[in-house]
């Protein structure tokens, strides 16, 4: 990459990472960021994206589907050991492509999340596992009912009848 | 052991009295996994004073990884373990702590993984006063 991993702190690196990813959008060179061996785990999502291409290809579809995608970090945490958290908070509207199988609803979402990332020797990211409530996403983009709304106390009243249920079979 | 592993062994002990000594008694802040926000750890710790017993007794905090931050910082890499219906749950989480001079936490921001839209560990009461109150203005306004 064009830093100097050995003269810049983890946190630097990072940032820089960021500000190209995010801000720039900057995907023509993803050895830049990743190698071929990088993982990036959004378990949120089911899903696991591993080498530099595969992982560009995500971000390129996460920006087809939120064109104005933007990415704000609040902190950053750096053991000066290689490890490097990134606490964000991202906001967008779904109204480009299809994403992760759901067609774009046009609605706007704010996730907050944390990244936790091992770099590697070259200041690369080698692994980052991607914590955000999926379940908070899949409400604001409607996929599922608003919290606390009529439909999200119907689902709940039929989970419970549900697992009231299967106890009783049980017994 | 450092004060982050203090925190989570005591947790998971359900030691709320040797708990509440992990936390700075004057300068305290939570973000929940919602946003939600309790400003005092004598709050915090009454919350989990109420609701921890209550989940069960294989309910705990099993940790990947704790590592220290520069300037007081820490992380820890978790997952919350619980039952429902004989079923082992597990939701991996994050927590960033800031802590004081003392070794104290100050700071706690949570971030969950949740596949699933079951509520979280504690439920829907895990939410914070803040939280409750933005949400009843909201219903008003609507």
């Amino acid at each position: 990459m064009s830093t100097t991993p050995e003269t810049q702190s983890a946190e630097a690196q990072i940032r820089e990472v960021f500000r190209r990813l995010f801000d720039e959008r900057d995907l023509s060179d993803p050895s830049a960021f990743w190698s071929d061996t990088s993982s990036d785990a959004f378990l949120a999502a089911g899903l696991t994206v591993r080498g530099a291409d595969e992982i560009a290809g995500f971000f390129r579809g996460l920006f087809a589907a939120v064109p104005d995608w933007k990415l704000e970090i609040e902190n950053v945490v750096d053991d000066a050991k290689g490890q490097v958290v990134v606490q964000w908070t991202g906001t967008g509207r779904f109204t480009g492509a299809p994403f992760l199988g759901i067609e774009p609803t046009g609605r706007s979402v704010t996730i907050r999340g944390v990244d936790v990332i091992r770099l590697d020797a070259d200041g690369r990211i080698d692994t980052n596992t991607v914590y955000y409530d999926g379940a908070e996403f899949a409400r604001q983009v409607g996929l599922l009912p608003a919290r606390d709304s009529l439909a999200d106390r119907w689902m709940m009243h039929l989970f419970n009848n549900a697992t009231k249920l299967r106890r009783a079979v049980k017994r | 052991m450092s004060a982050v592993e203090r925190f989570l062994d005591r947790y998971n002990a359900r030691d709320f009295d040797a708990l509440s000594e992990c936390f700075s008694a004057t300068d305290f802040h939570r973000v929940g996994p919602y946003g939600d926000e309790i400003d005092s750890s004598a709050e915090y710790v009454a919350f989990l004073r109420d609701v921890v017993p209550t989940l069960g007794a294989s309910y705990r905090l099993v940790t990947t990884r704790v590592f220290a931050g520069e300037g007081g910082a820490a992380v820890a890499e978790l997952v919350e373990e619980y039952e429902v219906d004989g079923e082992l749950r597990r939701t991996p989480e994050v927590i960033v702590f800031d802590l004081d001079a003392d070794g104290r936490i100050t700071r706690m921001r949570l971030y969950v993984q949740r596949v699933h839209d079951l509520p979280p560990a504690g439920g829907r009461a895990a939410m914070g006063r803040r939280d409750r109150v933005a949400r009843v203005c909201s219903q008003r306004r609507v």
